[in-house]
């Protein structure tokens, strides 16, 4: 193993190299670019042995990643905002293939107005596809949630998003480890498909179907996507007994005796974590959940985390114009039905389009949350006051 | 309603059934984890929805349609490519008795008219003819005439040499009177002299004469030829004017005319035809052999007018290929349109970068060389001027139709590709990423006539 100092892009590819992936399949985009030159740079010098292909644009990227995964291949590829949206249409079809792909998503916020910074808005817009969405915090996180994510997504046969925040992973440096490849062989085996495209053994894949099947394939995938959360849980507890970083699918942070739980995920956890950690410091109750799956998502483990909080506050890096946060939408529906149905969830729209999320913002947010605001409508934390 | 049960992946018999039977799922266990289809597709026969037809057809290089001789070009550059040496030497010289020759002194047509000059620059084709001419060949075989002819040529010019050897090819008897010592005619003199290493043309014109034809070195006058011979050929009178001569004799009498094509406006020209000698050496092989293969024609009792239009090259009448001559005789057409590729034609995107060769090749060329006058040196650099031609015309299996064809009907085995047309749908991605034209389109309703 080797501790290097890189940034998020960096950390990703080499997510990609020690995952041994066969094919790569990209379009270069801000903040993703990295990925690809890194990816380019480890083909090149013989370190990862893959295909490589240039393809013209991110619509053709998955349509390609699809076939080598139909194959037999263990596929890569990363994107960022309107290339991920450009790829919609086959993010669905992978899904529905049931393809294994693992592929990171550097956020960035839709245009327009035409922006590079970071936020949610383009990942939450791909939630419903069948994929797996995973957030990371850190740039070690995005390296092992690709190398997670092949584990789980050769179980479950789905497809998966790993997600990191534009600019404050990817262009931030910090220490990663970078495992011998070796040790990751033993934690992940080589892809073997239950089923896949043979020229000696032709057959139709997902051919036209009838009203009279398509309900029980769907439902097939709803099935293995509730399974993943067990199988993501176990194969995160195994990772963590070879190379020691566990992250859970969700993270409960000083929860148990909160009284207000802020809830969030992404890299703005880290400053969650630091405010967290100084107001303990002075006795106040408060702890942190930060959610990395959002899909499967982790209804039990919110529902535990929060037991014991009198207010909860979710602090979204997106916003569903028409309703507000998406993850306060989901940890509201989460409860609902459980014992904390009652409790008041806030929710947080902040730092969009790049705008940073400090120490500051969540002072904020938790002395708003204090002054018992109103529950159904999101609050916008930092916006510019009328004049 | 659903059901918690055990979860696991579902897959799909080991050996898909490729029955027409419809398959029932009953239950949601009778499933596979994904959409594959578990008995064949076949029946649905999807072919039936084409408008369009694409389908192979080799057309003409632009190298092909512009050499005087009529050389396949095309042909031999990719036969040696494929890297069969002798093969090309077959195909050259089948078309050309004096290959060594044209490739030295010919004023290149062929290069003037390749496409690859406008792309960047021609292929040095008269290079590659002339290190294939050193190589071993097999001559080509006709089928034997029903009655063979006494032929007089007088002279051995270009012209003449290339009119006795088609002639001798085809099983008549062939004359050759020259008065000098060395034959040759223009080709010892003439202004190309200079570009033949010594002995080469001797080498050269010993291929053509052999043991095939008899040479007199004596003066005979056109009455003295004319008694002994059924057709005369060459400078009966001075070496610039040819003249093909038919006296008559067993099925006509010597005044009527012969259908002979093409001469300037004649149709039907008389038994006696002068004619300027062209003057570049390789229009005058080509004349040879077009006066050669036409007559002959006319003998076995076909119209050379017919007869031309069938062995014609690239739709040009000057121009006539030996090798469809010969598909004519045997009764086997060649699936060949006359279409020129001309440079609009290529798809230029999708024309893949030159391949690299095997240096075996070269070796293996090398143990076929017959002479002194080409080296490892040359068959190495004619193999990589191989390698840029694009192949204008002619399949050079790039596996492109192959590859693109979304249906995946596009079969390919030895070299051929064949298309199911149960399930083609017309959709032409083949046709459009066919770099060098070979594949091709038409209505279906045409095409059923
Ligand atoms: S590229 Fe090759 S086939 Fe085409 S014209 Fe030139 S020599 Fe002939
Ligand atoms: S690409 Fe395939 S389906 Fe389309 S026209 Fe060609 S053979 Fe037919």
């Amino acid at each position: 193993m080797e501790r290097i100092i890189m940034n998020g892009n960096s950390a990703a590819a080499y997510g990609a190299v020690l995952s041994r992936v066969q094919v790569t399949a990209a379009y270069p985009i801000s903040p993703q670019t990295g990925i690809v030159e890194a990816l380019a740079q480890h083909i090149a010098s013989g370190r990862l042995k893959a295909k490589f292909i240039m393809a013209e644009s991110e619509h053709s990227v998955m349509a390609s990643l699809i076939a080598a995964s139909e194959a037999g291949a263990r596929v890569f590829t990363a994107t960022s905002s309107q290339g991920l949206a450009l790829m919609h249409e086959l993010l669905h079809w992978a899904a529905g293939a049931r393809l294994p792909i693992v592929m990171v998503n550097v956020n960035r916020a839709m245009s327009a107005p035409w922006t590079m910074y970071c936020d949610q808005s383009d990942i939450i817009a791909q939630r419903d596809t069948g994929w797996l969405h995973v957030y990371c915090e850190q740039n070690q996180e995005a390296l092992d949630a690709i190398i997670q994510g092949y584990k789980v997504a050769e179980q479950v046969m789905l497809p998966v998003l790993v997600n990191m925040d534009g600019y404050y992973n990817s262009y931030t440096t910090e220490p990663v480890d970078v495992y011998d490849i070796e040790d990751v062989d033993r934690y992940l085996p080589p892809y073997n498909p239950p089923v896949k495209l043979d020229p000696n053994e032709p057959h139709t894949l997902h051919g036209g179907t009838g009203p009279h099947l398509f309900m029980e394939m769907r439902y097939q995938m709803w099935e293995a996507m509730e399974h993943a959360r067990a199988v993501a849980q176990e194969a995160d507890e195994e990772f963590g007994q070879i190379f020691g970083h566990r992250y859970g699918l969700t993270e409960a942070y000083g929860c148990e005796d909160a009284e207000l739980v802020l809830v969030g995920s992404g890299s703005l956890v880290g400053t969650l974590r630091e405010v967290v950690d100084e107001r303990r410091e002075r006795g106040e109750r408060i702890g942190l959940l930060k959610i990395r799956y959002l899909r499967p998502f982790p209804t039990q483990q919110v529902r535990q985390a929060v037991a014991s909080a009198q207010q909860i506050a979710v602090i979204d890096r997106n916003v569903s114009v028409g309703m507000g946060g998406v993850f306060w939408q989901e940890v509201r529906s989460a409860l609902y039905g459980s014992q904390v149905r009652d409790r008041p969830v806030l929710g947080f729209i902040a730092g969009l389009g790049g705008r940073d999320v400090t120490p500051g913002t969540v002072d904020q947010i938790i002395q708003i949350a204090r002054s018992n605001p109103p529950q159904d409508v999101p609050i916008w934390i930092e916006l510019k006051e009328r004049r | 309603m659903t059901t918690e049960g055990e979860f696991h992946i579902r897959k799909p018999p080991a050996t898909l059934s490729q029955s027409q039977q419809p398959v029932s799922l009953e239950a949601l266990d009778d499933y596979p984890y994904k959409s594959v289809a578990l008995a064949s597709t076949r029946a649905n026969l999807t072919g039936l929805w084409r408008y369009w037809r694409p389908y192979y057809q080799t057309k003409r290089a632009p190298c092909d349609a512009a050499c005087p001789v009529g050389n396949q070009v095309v042909d031999y550059i990719q036969t040696v490519v494929e890297g069969h040496w002798q093969k090309a030497a077959n195909v050259l010289r089948s078309e050309n008795p004096l290959p060594a020759v044209t490739g030295r002194v010919c004023h290149r047509p062929c290069e003037l008219s390749c496409n690859r000059r406008q792309y960047d620059q021609r292929i040095a084709i008269h290079d590659i003819e002339a290190v294939l001419a050193e190589i071993q060949f097999e001559p080509l075989r006709f089928p034997p005439t029903p009655v063979p002819r006494a032929v007089a040529v007088v002279g051995s010019g270009p012209a003449e040499l290339a009119f006795a050897f088609f002639m001798a090819s085809l099983h008549h008897a062939v004359t050759l009177f020259e008065t000098a010592e060395a034959l040759g005619g223009r080709l010892r003199a003439g202004p190309q002299a200079r570009h033949l290493p010594d002995g080469l043309l001797d080498a050269e014109i010993e291929r053509i004469v052999g043991e095939r034809m008899a040479v007199q070195h004596s003066a005979v006058g056109l009455e003295e030829l004319k008694a002994k011979y059924e057709g005369i050929f060459g400078g009966v009178h001075s070496p610039e004017e040819l003249m093909l001569v038919l006296p008559g004799g067993r099925d006509r009498s010597p005044d009527e005319p012969v259908p002979f094509p093409g001469v300037g406006a004649h149709e039907v020209a008389q038994p006696t035809l002068p004619i300027r000698a062209p003057l570049r050496v390789s229009e005058a092989i080509g004349y040879g052999k077009w006066v050669a293969l036409l007559l002959d024609a006319y003998w076995r009792g076909l119209n050379p007018a017919d007869t031309l239009s069938h062995i014609q090259v690239g739709g040009n009448p000057r121009i006539v290929s030996a090798l469809k001559y010969l598909a004519l005789l045997t009764d086997h057409p060649l699936q060949r349109s006359e279409e020129v590729v001309t440079y609009d034609k290529l798809q230029l995107d999708m024309l893949e970068s030159p391949s690299s060769w095997d240096p075996v090749l070269v070796t293996e060329a090398e143990g076929l060389l017959t002479s002194q006058w080409a080296t490892r040196d040359d068959l190495q650099r004619v193999l990589a001027e191989a390698h840029r031609c694009f192949s204008c015309g002619r399949c050079n299996h790039c596996d492109n139709c192959w590859v693109y064809c979304p249906d995946a009907v596009i079969s390919r085995s030895e070299g051929r590709y064949e298309i199911d047309y149960d399930y083609c749908k017309g959709c032409l991605l083949c046709a459009a990423v066919c770099p060098r034209r070979v594949l091709s389109v038409i209505e279906e309703e045409k095409w059923n006539g």
